[in-house]
């Protein structure tokens, strides 16, 4: 076998030319050059950066972007240290991590599921962790504003939601399969039914903490602290490390289970992996800010027609997360200062026109 | 892994025992045994819901067999690794479609995959097997094309390049002249063929078109309700009684005047005889969820 596969790569010599590929390559590592990809990943990276140095100097105690960076490196009066590093940063760098977290997700679902719909949202996963979380908050009463309750349970609830909303989506179209748009029916199923739950349970709740609940489920980084912000970190970093080796699956799973199976890609492990992933990113980032509807449709398609690829690139679509929900929730802080509203419909409000703003312009480029 | 087969290299390469495969409730392919030529073009042909393209899926793993095994080079391929088995087979399903915007380099460096490590994404071999195969295809010019914008003749040039990338001693392509009009069937089966000739690569097709499979392989497998009905030459298998008893056609068969190679030229359908057994309304829904899209 091996005679007949040195025989083939001894080609016809083909005249000297522009490699197919750029690529890098270090010792026995390669990966393919791709500018585009990098120059928009950059720029989605630096937007973010930008508006976080912005964010953490609005406020009733403004800061120029030059004190907020000289507070970051821990120069400043006192006071400047204290507003930004322990007030603001936390609440932004939760905003950061949990577009990040929901963009990641979204790319993933979609990737996977080869559809453009295949959000959290549409399949079920938000609604579940949105039943979870709600149950905990609205059950446990007053202990779930604080201690335990709210930095391990309302989390844990929401991703037991989330992996149960998953499971029936699973179970129901585990035979014909998870692409095509049969998942997502059945995930519009699945979100009506958690829906309903979480409205019983409003309905159930003493007062306070349904209005509680209905402030977390509009999705809002208010009063973020340390305690939202770690789960967040921990499952980013998991993500990191699990999908490294299986990013390159991706592509192979793009093209269909019968020819990712024909290339040699492990299907179903690269699949369940995939949505585990999906599932635990969206979860925590639910748990960390609320669900916020379209971060996880919005981020990585912008990101995959900045990027001109055919598929969402993950760390672009991190990076474009990561700048709308933070972008999302400086507007919501100054729009009607001092009046806070929840990023969630910021989220909302600029994400769907913008979505259908990137249609209209991919429509008009392709016909 | 060391089989007999892989000692006698004029063996076969690849070997169904007692394969069967049930899909719903009609058993799509009925007990085969089958050898596949080494170092040859065999053509599956066949009425539609013979099970075709369920044999090849089986062939090359795409369908778990309900019984039976699948050979290749003396090794079950039920035990192989999906990277140890797309190093050795390629398949190339029916009528595949590319993501928008996908481009064709990206395409046909997915058939490195089974080669390269998660780390490893682009070596200089891989840059030079793509770099091989796009040359070899004729698709070089269109490297960085869309897929979805090349004419159907172009694409499926495209997905053959992908399958080659992979290097396997053994390729399976099922229906790789779908949609594709005479001229553009005429190319793709020259390109197999040429493919084929450089590198000694064995090929299984499956094929509708009597004629040019008769024209293009080695050997010529006839299958009716999943059971193999003929297996030889092109002179062998393509004979009227064999198109009376697998397809229940009439037909004069005639020496291509170009080729030699026998030529079908249909009269009309033949009453079923006495051991006629007509394709039923099972079959077809064996077609219609085994295939796809057989029919259109």
């Amino acid at each position: 076998m091996s005679a007949v596969v040195e025989r083939r790569v001894a080609a016809p010599p083909v005249p000297p030319r522009e490699p197919l590929l750029p690529a890098v390559r270090v010792g026995p590592a390669s990966l393919v050059r791709r500018p585009r990809v990098l120059a928009v990943t950059a720029g989605f990276l630096g937007a973010a950066l930008a508006v976080a140095v912005l964010a953490l100097g609005v406020g009733d105690y403004t800061l120029t972007p030059g004190q907020v960076v000289a507070a970051l490196a821990g120069q400043g009066s006192p006071q400047d240290l204290l507003v930004v590093q322990t007030v603001r940063l936390p609440r932004v760098l939760t905003g950061l991590a949990a577009g990040a977290a929901l963009a990641v997700a979204g790319a993933l679902l979609q990737t996977t599921a080869r559809n453009a719909l295949a959000t959290p949202d549409l399949l079920g996963i938000t609604a579940g962790a949105s039943a979870g979380a709600v149950a905990v908050i609205t059950l446990g009463g007053r202990a779930s504003t604080a201690g335990p309750l709210r930095d391990v349970g309302v989390p844990a609830a929401a991703l037991a939601g989330a992996a149960l909303a998953s499971a029936i989506v699973l179970l129901i179209v585990r035979r014909s399969g998870f692409a095509g748009t049969k998942p997502l029916l059945v995930g519009v199923g699945v979100s009506a039914f958690f829906a309903a739950v979480v409205s019983w349970l409003l309905i159930a709740a003493p007062l306070n903490d349904a209005s509680r609940a209905n402030v977390w489920l509009t999705g809002s980084l208010n009063q973020r602290s340390w305690p939202e912000l770690w789960p967040l970190v921990v499952c980013l970093a998991a993500a990191v490390v699990v999908l490294a080796p299986l990013a390159s699956r991706l592509g192979a799973l793009q093209l269909g289970p019968d020819l990712a199976r024909a290339t040699g890609a492990g299907v179903r492990g690269t699949a369940a992996a995939t949505s585990l992933v999906a599932v635990v990113l969206t979860a925590v980032a639910a748990a960390s800010v609320g669900p916020m509807g379209f971060v996880a449709l919005v981020a990585p398609h912008a990101a995959r027609l900045a990027s001109g690829s055919s598929r969402p690139p993950l760390l672009a679509s991190a990076c474009c997360g990561a700048l709308f929900l933070a972008a999302s929730d400086l507007v919501a802080r100054m729009l009607l200062a001092p009046l806070q509203l929840p990023a969630g419909a910021v989220v909302a409000v600029v994400g769907g026109p913008f979505l259908a703003w990137l249609l209209v312009v991919r429509r008009r480029r392709t016909t | 892994m060391s089989g007999p087969g892989e000692v006698d290299g004029a063996g076969a390469a690849l070997g169904a025992r007692g394969l069967s495969v049930q899909l719903g409730r009609a058993l799509a392919v009925d007990a085969v045994d089958l050898e596949v030529t080494r170092g040859a073009v065999t053509a599956v042909v066949g009425p539609n819901g013979s099970g075709k393209s369920t044999l090849l899926r089986a062939l090359g793993r795409l369908v778990a067999p309900t019984a039976g095994t699948v050979v290749l080079d003396g090794a079950d391929v039920a035990r192989l690794r999906s990277k140890q088995l797309a190093q050795r087979l390629g398949v190339l399903p029916q009528g595949p479609v590319a993501p928008e915007g996908l481009t064709v380099v990206d395409l046909v460096s997915r058939g490195r995959d089974p080669h390269r490590r998660w780390y490893d994404q682009w070596s200089r071999a891989d840059e030079a097997v793509v770099l091989d195969v796009l040359a070899r295809t004729g698709m070089l010019d269109l490297a960085h094309a869309a897929v979805d914008d090349l004419s159907g003749g172009q694409r499926q040039r495209a997905w053959i390049a992908m399958a080659l990338a992979q290097q396997t001693p053994v390729l399976l392509l099922d229906e790789p002249t779908t949609y594709l009009d005479v001229a553009h069937q005429l190319d793709v089966l020259e390109l197999v063929r040429r493919l084929h000739e450089e590198a000694g690569t064995t090929v299984l097709m499956v094929l509708h078109d009597l004629s040019m499979a008769a024209r293009f392989a080695d050997r010529v497998v006839a299958l009716r309700d999943g059971r193999v009905v003929a297996h030889g030459t092109p002179a062998e298998v393509v004979t009227p009684e064999t198109l009376r008893a697998v397809f229940d056609l009439e037909a004069h068969v005639v020496a291509d005047p170009t080729t030699g190679r026998p030529h079908v030229m249909p009269v009309g359908r033949a009453s079923t005889g006495p051991d006629g057994r007509r394709g039923g309304g099972a079959q077809d829904d064996v077609t219609a969820t085994g295939t796809r899209r057989a029919t259109s």
